[in-house]
């Protein structure tokens, strides 16, 4: 076998540097990312933990408005105040469900124009529809706007009922539904005679229904309740009245809301559907402001709720609570007179954690709570996704590797204190995050202890990896050395040839 | 030049080469890369505390404008204004103290001056007749009750005798404080129109006396007309602004009347019932601020050194109030700095240290929070850092603009021109980093240490590819001499002649050492090399001694030059540096006794032996000097390699010796 020592020395030359080079390489992809990594994770802790402050300095903060509203005297007098039944605020109430039942119902009728009235009793969504709940014990109820029978009832033994009928026993109930034939808005009061014979006043607000069902037949949509089901409220002066609602509204508060020791929602600045009604036995003893209002009595101290859905637009929000206490002079005794609550929307947390350095594509800054919600926009938001999945009322919840590892890290924190052993979660990580198409991402995590969310921080591995030295520079480098060597062992070849011949 | 030898030359080069190159390659990309990262990372430190810098301002903010449409402000201020004779005696007496403590500071601090000189000197005087209240004013008198110092100089030297005091009342406050040390009341006096308006006084005696012994008094007076408040507020109101103000934890909010008078303050201090025009009244220049204000804007003060004796600066927001169209005074609401600087006092943890400083100056370039590091007096200290000059340059641009420097920062981009480089105060290189806070016209700044965030990584980056050079340096080296060996027997030995090239294929060490040495092959088979040329057997027949001071000569120059490389050869390791030293010329003098050796199978373990007795004590210094500077202990993996190398060249030199013996 003939080989030329030039070719010898290119060959070994090319091995060494190959060896070395992918040596090296592979000796820095592991040891030098690592490095960077380190650094990475070190700025999105850092930039996670700031969060964290922004948004306990935030809640605080909504703490001390909250402390402030429920040391006010003028506030504190109001709990000791009577409560007063508003008449044109139940009518009030009674109308918009009314209105919106028959909004409901003309879209469905609109998108189902084939439907006839068997085919709509028949249907559960429909049924649903025009069957609705209105406060404790009320109703919604649909009938035949020419002939006065019932179609839609709570009580299914009233559907076919003839209004007609009643014309000369309850002749006020009789005297709406007429005013309401031929498709006319009517409303009033009317005595209803129990089935135990007792006699309770109702209230009814009927709208007529813009579309006909397929086999022609006209309808209109009431809302019907008990008078006595409402419980009253205050009545502001105006001046009081003006400056909670300013408050409310220059401090972007979604709602300001009184409650007093008995569960009665007596002022809201907003006057949504709990106004007038008791948290402990209404209809919204199960809501998230009866949650917190249960809290505040027990506790007796400022206190942050959960961010849950709450409320007829199934917003996101959470309550920012103080109790008003009356402290015996002689027994020091704390007694509740009523509770201030504080209502927040989403979007001002979302405010807080925008971050405006760069994670990228698929790097974000959000918040979740334990319930797995988002609270905070998210980037990845309008799909559904391997990692996320929805509830019945199509509520979004998402999922990851480092979202679960931040609850964890929470809970040590609470099991630490009671002395347990736990395993040491790490606040930082690489993982793949909630998005239909998982990103790997780095991440890192940190709770907020008060109100039980994890605030995480994410950036794109992909963008990471764009800003850490790559090997494929090494390896040009080397492909230059590689071709000096060759040309010098190509001139020495020659000088020795030549220094061969002269000899 | 043989070409086998050319071979071995090429081959090590090209390692050497491929290893320095790749490795300086990657250090430097890794530095520049790792310079950008942490660049973010402190970029994205500095922005946190600004937004939370601006959330305080923000919470203030909203304060305002709930407070500017609240009905319980518009009734504070529709109330009448009238005199108080408790704010006359509240602000009377609070700058009647202030004064007084002036006065025994610059006497003790100036305890040669006679009362003459105090009379005449200019900042003393500054110190004493500053104005209380609209047109009342600080007078000092001595014991004889001779005026020393007056706002009107005429008085000077005049006996408040001579104007008749005694009627007035005045007299009776002034013996009390002769009698007692200090004394207060209020009294008639007749003014220069010749109207008499009631006066409130306050008398001190100062603690120190002068050098040429005169007891001095202060007196502090002003009219009670000078002091307007708002007039019956009720309970509900009190209670409900202070309310406020503990919730937020305000130093103070102010209710400015139409002409800049302060006609409600929700904690009381000095300069309630005053007008803001007055000068020194504890709130900066509030009332050109106030002046300033247009329509329903919410604007924003400060910082200003607040009254004396508040250990925090403070900053203030401001905004008109309006009933419909018409204007009834401004809200002011006043917070201490405290705030602010406690976002800036968390240290930052950074990869290898933290941040040296963070803090704000204002737009005039003052240090406006505390440094860490320096006890610097804020609002007086100058910072002029070449950020702190890009920041001031950036609100400059924005304002001209038209624009918020937050707007005109994300116009230009957030990016290199945020971060500078700077020799600090220490003489250190450093870090800065600056990002304009718009809504108050001032600059955050942090600092940190390039040696903390960019060297002490990088070393520990240089450091492993250190290490792992030098465990791939012993492998190739063992690679490169089995290569060789493989090569020479495999390939060249069968394909070339032997008589022209190489001493024959017996042995390991014979075509290597023969080849070193220059010597040809002529003895083959006795394991001996041949003559050598003229040149080489120059260093073969060399005395030893020549070798020896050569030996000495090149470790002592090692030793100077490579120490320098450290913390020179003043603070080197001396006690560890000298024995290797020993070593590395005995290694050189074994290796020079090798070639010396007839025995050719002797010979190549013991030249080789010595080779790597030298090369390890060559690796011993540095790594030696190295351990020093970073004051702990450089662990196995960079030792064992070099180690191995010795314990190789020592088991040479046993095999060398051994067959000398032997044959």
């Amino acid at each position: 076998m003939k080989i030329k020592i030039t070719s010898l020395v290119m060959i070994s030359a090319l091995i060494f540097m190959v060896i070395v080079g992918v040596s090296i390489g592979v000796f820095n992809q592991m040891q030098g990312n690592e490095l960077y990594e380190d650094q990475a994770y070190k700025q999105l802790l850092s930039i996670a933990e700031s969060k964290v402050e922004r948004v306990e300095n935030f809640l605080d903060n909504r703490k001390a408005d909250a402390v402030f509203l429920s040391e006010f005297e003028e506030v504190r007098s109001l709990f000791d105040e009577d409560l007063v039944h508003d008449v044109n605020l139940m009518a009030e109430k009674i109308k918009s469900i009314s209105e919106k039942a028959r909004e409901e119902i003309e879209v469905y009728l609109s998108e189902h124009p084939d439907m006839t009235l068997k085919d709509l009793q028949n249907n559960e969504v429909f049924q649903s529809i025009a069957v609705q709940r209105v406060g404790d014990t009320g109703y919604t109820f649909v009938e035949d706007d020419d002939l006065l029978i019932m179609f839609f009832h709570k009580d299914p033994a009233m559907v076919g009922f003839d209004t007609n009928t009643i014309k000369e026993t309850l002749p006020a109930a009789w005297e709406i539904a007429s005013l309401a034939k031929g498709g006319h808005e009517a409303s009033g009061f009317y005595d209803w005679v129990e089935s135990n014979g007792v006699v309770r006043e109702k209230y009814t607000h009927i709208f007529p229904i813009g579309r006909k069902t397929a086999d022609g037949v006209g309808l209109f949509v009431g809302a019907t309740t008990y008078v006595d089901e409402y419980g009253g409220s205050v009545q502001l002066v105006s001046d009081l009245n003006s400056e909670l609602k300013n408050f409310q509204r220059i401090k972007d508060y979604s709602d300001l809301i009184l409650i007093n020791s008995n569960g009665d929602v007596i002022w809201t600045a907003k006057q949504h559907n709990e106004l007038g009604t008791n948290l402990v036995a209404g209809v919204y003893n199960e809501s998230l402001l009866a949650n917190v209002f249960n809290n505040a009595k027990k506790d007796l101290s400022v206190g942050v709720s959960n961010f849950e859905v709450y409320g007829a637009g199934g917003e996101l929000s959470i309550f920012v609570t103080s109790p008003v206490i009356e402290v015996d002079d002689v027994t020091g005794k704390r007694d509740l007179l009523g509770v201030v609550a504080l209502q927040l929307n989403g979007e001002r947390i979302s405010e807080l954690i925008e971050a405006d350095i760069g994670l990228g594509e698929a790097g974000e800054v959000y918040i979740i709570n334990r319930a797995r919600r988002h609270v905070s926009s998210l980037k990845f938001h309008n799909h559904s996704y391997e990692y996320t999945y929805e509830d019945g009322e199509g509520h979004i919840f998402i999922s990851s590797e480092g979202i679960e590892n931040c609850f964890k890290d929470y809970d040590n924190y609470y099991f630490s204190l009671q002395g347990e052993d736990i395993d040491k979660i790490s606040k930082t990580e690489k993982y793949f995050d909630y998005a239909e198409e998982p990103n790997l991402v780095l991440g890192a995590h940190q709770y907020v202890l008060e109100s039980g969310w994890c605030v995480i921080a994410e950036m794109d591995y992909n963008y990471f990896l764009e800003g850490i030295p790559r090997d494929k520079g090494l390896f040009i480098n080397f492909f230059v050395i590689f071709i000096l060597l060759f040309v010098t062992c190509l001139v020495l070849d020659v000088l020795f040839k030549i220094r061969r011949k002269k000899k | 030049m043989r070409l086998r030898t050319a071979f071995v030359i090429l081959l090590l080069l090209s390692f050497v080469i491929s290893m320095t190159w790749s490795i300086l390659f990657l250090i430097g990309s890794g530095q520049s890369s790792f310079n950008h990262q942490v660049e973010d990372y402190m970029i994205s430190v500095i922005s946190s505390n600004r937004e939370m810098i601006g959330d305080v301002f923000s919470e203030v903010e909203s304060d305002i404008s709930f407070l500017v449409k609240s009905d319980k402000v518009r009734d504070i201020l529709r109330k009448d204004i009238g005199k108080s004779k408790e704010a006359t005696v509240f602000d009377v007496e609070g700058r009647g103290s202030i004064v007084a403590r002036k006065i025994e500071n610059y006497i003790m601090f100036h305890p040669n001056m006679t009362m003459d000189e105090f009379s005449e000197n200019n900042e003393f005087r500054a110190i004493v007749t500053e104005k209380v209240g609209e047109t009342g004013y600080v007078v000092i008198t001595d014991e004889s009750t001779m005026v020393r110092v007056h706002i009107n100089p005429n008085m000077e030297g005049s006996l408040l005798d001579d104007i008749k005091w005694d009627a007035t009342g005045f007299r009776s406050i002034f013996d009390e404080a002769v009698e007692n040390g200090a004394s207060a009341g209020f009294y008639d006096w007749v003014d220069i129109e010749g109207e008499t308006r009631q006066k409130y006084a306050e008398v001190r005696r100062i603690k120190v006396a002068t050098a040429d012994g005169f007891i001095i008094y202060s007196t502090t007076s002003a009219y009670l007309d000078d002091y307007l408040v708002a007039q019956d507020v009720e309970d509900s109101l009190n209670n409900y602004f202070a309310g406020f103000d503990v919730a937020r934890d305000y130093h103070n909010i102010l209710f400015i009347s139409k002409d800049n008078r302060i006609i409600y303050m929700v904690g009381v201090e000095a300069g309630i019932g005053s007008k803001l025009e007055n000068g020194d009244d504890g709130f900066g220049d509030l009332s050109s601020f106030i002046n300033n204000l247009e329509g329903d804007e919410i604007d924003f003060y400060g910082p200003f050194i607040g009254h004396v004796g508040e250990a925090y600066l403070q900053f203030a927001m401001a905004s008109r109030v309006y009933d419909g169209d018409e204007f009834l005074g401004t809200i002011v609401i006043i917070s201490d700095m405290s705030s602010v600087n406690e976002i800036l006092s968390e240290k930052v943890e950074i990869q290898f240290g933290d941040f040296d400083e963070d803090y704000l100056v204002n737009r005039e370039g003052l240090l406006i929070t505390p440094l860490r590091a320096r006890n610097v007096d804020v609002m007086v200290q100058e910072i002029k850092t070449e950020s702190v000059e890009h920041c001031l340059e950036d609100l400059l641009k924005a304002e001209k603009a038209g624009i918020t420097a937050e707007e005109y920062e994300k116009l230009e981009g957030v990016g290199e021109h945020l971060i500078s480089q700077f020799i600090n105060f220490n003489g250190d290189l450093t870090f800065g980093f600056h990002r304009p806070i718009g809504r108050a016209n001032w600059c955050i700044l942090s600092e940190v240490n390039v040696q903390d965030v960019l060297d002490e990584p990088m070393e520990k980056i240089f450091r492993s590819q250190i290490i792992f050079g030098l465990w791939l340096m012993f492998f190739m080296v063992l690679l490169v001499i089995a290569a060789s060996f493989f090569i020479d027997k495999r390939y060249v030995l069968e394909n070339r002649n032997p008589k022209d090239y190489f001493c024959g294929h017996k042995g390991v060490w014979r075509p290597f050492i023969c080849g070193l040495i220059g010597g040809k092959c002529e003895s083959y088979p006795k394991g001996r090399c041949g003559k050598a040329t003229k040149g080489r057997r120059f260093f073969m027949n060399l005395k030893l001694r020549y070798y020896l001071l050569f030996g000495i000569i090149f470790a002592t120059a090692y030793f100077f030059i490579m120490t320098s490389f450290f913390q020179g050869w003043q603070n080197a390791k001396l006690f560890d540096d000298i024995p290797d030293l020993f070593v590395m010329v005995i290694g050189f003098m074994i290796f020079a006794v090798g070639l010396k050796i007839e025995n050719f199978r002797a010979r190549g373990p013991i030249i080789l032996g010595g080779l790597f007795i030298v090369i390890r004590r060559l690796f011993d210094i540095p790594l030696q000097e190295w351990q020093e500077v970073i004051g702990a202990f450089v662990g196995i993996v960079y030792w064992g390699p070099v180690v191995a190398v010795e314990f190789i060249g020592l088991l040479l030199l046993l095999v060398g010796y051994g067959r000398l013996k032997y044959d």
